[in-house]
């Protein structure tokens, strides 16, 4: 009976910490038509305490971006990277507005948040290049339609920079023995993350049949919608975020990506030594956001160094 | 400005030195030490455009796209942006892309082809060289060439050249040609499927070439070529693609001026160049039109003076202003590069030797100094042992420093050392001449110059990624085998790899570099009897690494038939015939490219000459 107690004791406890449900649908936007939003503001996205990162910057007058931007776009047809900002379904889930995720993507969650399901897509350039490929990445299938080509995605959830679960998401799967089950995913997917724990960061990593000497050849975006977030209130993030006026570096500890943020607009460098000095990793050619693969190293303390013409910011940072 | 001033010193030095020149009073005499491999104008009959020319050659390999499709050269395991091509001395590659694309280059029945690979005419940007020049214009009153021809694949070229002596001091010639195919032959895209004809390839060029000649007197003589091109591609979809409606249309204009003077102690030439290009790549899949345009003004002089007798020095400038326009150029780029070359030649009996030094500046800023030494000795008139041995250096494109985005500034320039190791044997045997050429090779190349999508980073960049090395092998025979009879065979070895590991692009430390044959063979045996003249060619190329995977290895065939139907005092009138990829082999000198497969062409050259002079 003492058993029994604990046990609903807990239930109820759980259900108390996370009764609260939110549904991100991105609709707050004011978007003009068939146009997105690129976080020009310099800024990422915040909606409900929950925030899609974006890292926007102008180097000599071209725009390059990563992470996520909101767009209402309803081009379902035109390929190339032109049409980057439109999902495949020509809309949002239900709505107008959704998100295009394209390189280092992550999601910040609000203090003991669970992330329960999201919609996923293709964009429209990723799915036309998938369809009938280009001057850079195959036609899925290839000639024959046997090749046992697939895109996925995958969310991996960590808290204070140790990994918790993932999950991944097949964007385009050849890979069946019949090929009338092969598939390039062209209307939204729930993706569930209901068996996730409380995770205070997702980042996101692609893979692809398609891979050459230069890495993934496919075009490596996703679109999302109605993001169901799970909280008991919405406390700020409890992120591990080192910051310097120029520079942001997360997650620290960490497991597998450390990130670099610069607000500069202009490229800086970033090199990672040993405690006895020996430098493991080093980039000299770095712009807006950046990530460093450290699942690589050994476990222990780093020295993060980073240099712009301007400043210098020295970090420590652990790897677990 | 204090490096040029430097430089400027330096050669004025050099001078002041050696000004005893004008005081002796020998026999002057231009001893180069020079090796290339020439395809002479007369063998360019076909349609052949200069990758098709060049790729039977040793130590060469050509990156080619397909029929009609860009292509670029690369020279014993180099890049193609390490090859320099150049047209009657001015450089022409790209400075955007920093390379050249073959494809571009119409091949007129009087062009004649150089292949350079070592010696001190190198540009010491290069590791190779290929340079185009026009023949000498005719002496003649009237002299008209006109091919015609067709072949597979809705091929269709005509090719009209006139020239005449307006009077023994002034000649002209005036060279039309124009080129189109479809180019919609049949391939497979995977061996369990059925073969399907290649679309959106077809391809279409047009020139138009004047040349003018003035000899001012027996001692000076002024040349101007000036050369419109226009040429427009379809680009076809990769076996990858379901179709592509890409297009690229290359409109240029080339024009050159040469001064050459010719005195007892001394010779000098001036080389005054202009080339205009604008470049527009369209794809109406992607909503993509990319205009581009570039233009490059060089300006070279020699001066080549005798010190005494086997004892020469020259003194080279070269000065190129490269503009360029594109959509992902902030402005319009510039930039000035020049390199300044002395050199010294001197002849000891059977031993030959050039030094020569050369400073390249990029704007004002010296970047270093580039020795190249060369040493011939003959022996017993058959044997020929030489040594080379130079350094070079490329400066990046103008892309690879401010193309938005990824261009960086900081990048530095690519510098190497090679060295080579030539052994020639000619003899005649039983009155038949016999040639064989070896030559070993070794070359480093520092800070080589790859764009790669850097980790985190959203888009590609240009970066100092690697240093390599290459080393290999040329054999090459040349027999007369009979009265009839002769062969050309070539093989060559390379081995050209990194010298360290990286993660992207990955590329293993010792692996072989993407497009790199490690063996090529070429084998070309010759038949001439009479009217006819008949060759059969067979290449082979070894497997290679490629960006996308591997490439297999092929070997392909060709028979060329010549023969001359009417030959009278004024007018020679031939037929010829090729019959390529005579054995219909499958294969990619790119990945998703399928080369053509077996196909003809049937062309009629006709010559018509008025002998008196004026």
């Amino acid at each position: 009976m003492k058993h029994f107690t604990f046990i609903l004791f807990a239930i109820l406890c759980h259900i108390n910490i996370f009764s609260q449900k939110d549904t991100i649908t991105f609709e707050s936007y004011q978007i003009p038509t068939d146009s997105f939003i690129n976080n020009s503001m310099g800024e990422h996205f915040v909606q409900d305490g929950v925030t899609f990162n974006n890292t926007f910057s102008v180097s000599n007058g071209f725009e390059s971006w990563g992470g996520f931007s909101v767009s209402n776009q309803t081009d379902s047809i035109t390929a190339g990277f032109g049409n980057q900002y439109s999902s495949r379904t020509a809309k949002g889930y239900e709505s107008e507005n959704y998100l295009v995720s394209f390189s280092s993507a992550y999601i910040l969650l609000p203090a003991d948040s669970k992330l329960v399901e999201a919609k996923i897509t293709n964009n429209t350039y990723a799915y036309q290049s998938m369809a009938n490929g280009d001057a850079f990445a195959k036609k899925f299938g290839g000639a024959t339609g046997d090749d046992p080509d697939f895109l996925s995605v995958t969310a991996k959830g960590y808290l204070s920079g140790v990994i918790q679960d993932s999950v991944t998401v097949y964007l385009a799967d050849f890979r069946f023995e019949d090929n009338a089950e092969d598939f390039i995913l062209k209307d939204w997917a729930t993706v569930g993350f209901s068996e996730w724990g409380v995770v205070d960061s997702i980042h996101f990593s692609y893979e692809s049949s398609d891979v050459g000497a230069f890495g993934i050849n496919t075009p490596t975006y996703f679109c999302m919608d109605n993001v169901v977030v799970e909280k008991d209130n919405s406390t700020p993030t409890v992120q591990v975020v080192s910051e310097s006026s120029d520079f942001k570096v997360f997650p620290n500890p960490v497991q597998d990506f450390l990130y670099i943020e610069s607000s500069l607009n202009k490229s800086f460098s970033a090199a990672v030594f040993t405690m006895q000095g020996q430098m493991v990793w080093q980039n000299n050619s770095l712009m807006g956001v950046a990530n460093i693969e450290v699942n690589r190293f050994e476990e222990g303390i780093y020295v993060l160094v980073l240099e712009s013409e301007s400043s210098r910011w020295v970090e420590k940072v652990l790897v677990k | 400005m204090y490096n040029r001033v430097v430089a400027s010193l330096f050669f004025l030095c050099f001078l002041v030195s050696n000004s005893y020149v004008f005081s002796q009073n020998e026999e002057f005499t231009f001893d180069t030490i020079q090796v290339s491999t020439s395809i002479p104008s007369k063998e360019i009959l076909s349609s052949q455009d200069l990758a098709s020319q060049l790729e039977q050659q040793t130590g060469i390999f050509i990156k080619t796209n397909g029929a009609g499709t860009s292509g670029s050269i690369s020279i014993r395991g180099g890049s193609a942006s390490q090859t320099n091509l150049t047209w009657n001395g001015l450089e022409m590659s790209n400075p955007m892309l920093g390379q050249v694309d073959v494809s571009l280059f119409s091949l007129f029945n009087n062009t004649e082809i150089a292949l350079i690979t070592e010696g001190n005419k190198l540009n010491a940007s290069a590791v190779g060289m290929v340079s185009l020049n026009s023949s000498v214009l005719s002496n003649r009153k009237i002299d008209l060439n006109a091919s015609l021809g067709l072949g597979s694949f809705g091929l269709q070229y005509q090719n009209i050249t006139f020239s005449t002596a307006l009077s023994s001091k002034l000649k002209l010639r005036t060279t039309l040609y124009h080129l189109k195919s479809k180019n919609d032959y049949p391939f497979q895209k995977d061996i369990s499927l059925k073969s399907e004809r290649l679309e959106h390839a077809a391809h279409q060029k047009w020139s138009i070439l004047q040349e003018v000649d003035y000899i001012i007197n027996e001692n000076h003589f002024l040349t101007i070529k000036t050369w419109l091109q226009n040429n427009d591609r379809d680009i076809p979809p990769t076996i990858f693609q379901s179709e592509s409606l890409a297009n690229q249309t290359d409109k240029n204009w080339r024009t050159v001026f040469q001064y050459i003077g010719k005195q007892s102690k001394w010779d000098w030439n001036m080389t005054l160049g202009h080339i205009e290009e604008s470049i527009l790549y369209s794809d109406d899949v992607i909503n993509l039109s990319a205009p581009s345009s570039f233009q490059k003004n060089q300006l070279s002089t020699n001066i080549r003076l005798k010190i005494a007798e086997g004892h020469d020095v020259s003194f080279t400038s070269q000065t190129i202003f490269d503009r360029a326009i594109a959509n992902n150029l902030l402005r319009e780029e510039k930039r000035i590069i020049s390199h300044f070359t002395v050199e010294q030649q001197k002849k000891w009996n059977k031993l030959k030797t050039s030094l020569a030094l050369t400073v390249p500046l990029n704007g004002d800023r010296l970047e270093t100094i580039l020795p190249n030494f060369s040493a011939t000795y003959n022996l017993y008139e058959k044997w020929v042992f030489a040594f080379y041995f130079r350094k070079f250096l490329r400066f990046p494109s103008i892309n690879d420093w401010f193309w938005t985005p990824g261009g960086n500034p900081n990048l530095k320039p690519e510098k190497g050392f090679s060295h080579d190791l030539k052994l020639n044997y000619n003899s005649t045997v039983l009155g038949r001449n016999t040639s064989i050429q070896t030559t070993l090779f070794y070359r480093t190349i520092k800070n080589r110059i790859l764009w790669s999508p850097l980790e985190g980073q959203g888009f590609w960049s240009a970066q100092n990624l690697n240093n390599t090395k290459s080393y290999g092998i040329e054999l090459r025979l040349e027999a007369k085998l009979s009265n009839r009879l002769s062969t050309n065979t070539s093989y060559q070895f390379i081995k050209s790899f990194s010298t360290e590991n990286i993660s992207l692009p990955v590329i293993r430390k010792g692996a072989q570099l993407w497009y790199v044959p490690m063996h090529q063979t070429a084998f070309e045996l010759l038949y001439e009897h009479k009217k006819w003249n008949v060759k059969y060619k067979h290449i082979f190329h070894s497997k290679m690494n490629g960006v996308l995977g591997g490439l297999a290895e092929f070997d392909v065939g060709e028979l060329n038939v010549k023969f001359k139907t009417v030959t009278q005092k004024n007018m020679h009138l031939s037929i010829y015939a090729e019959l390529n990829n005579i054995w219909n082999q499958s294969y990619f000198l790119v990945e998703g490219r399928p080369a053509m497969g077996r196909n003809f062409e049937l062309g009629i050259h006709y010559n018509f000459s008025k002998n008196k002079k004026l």
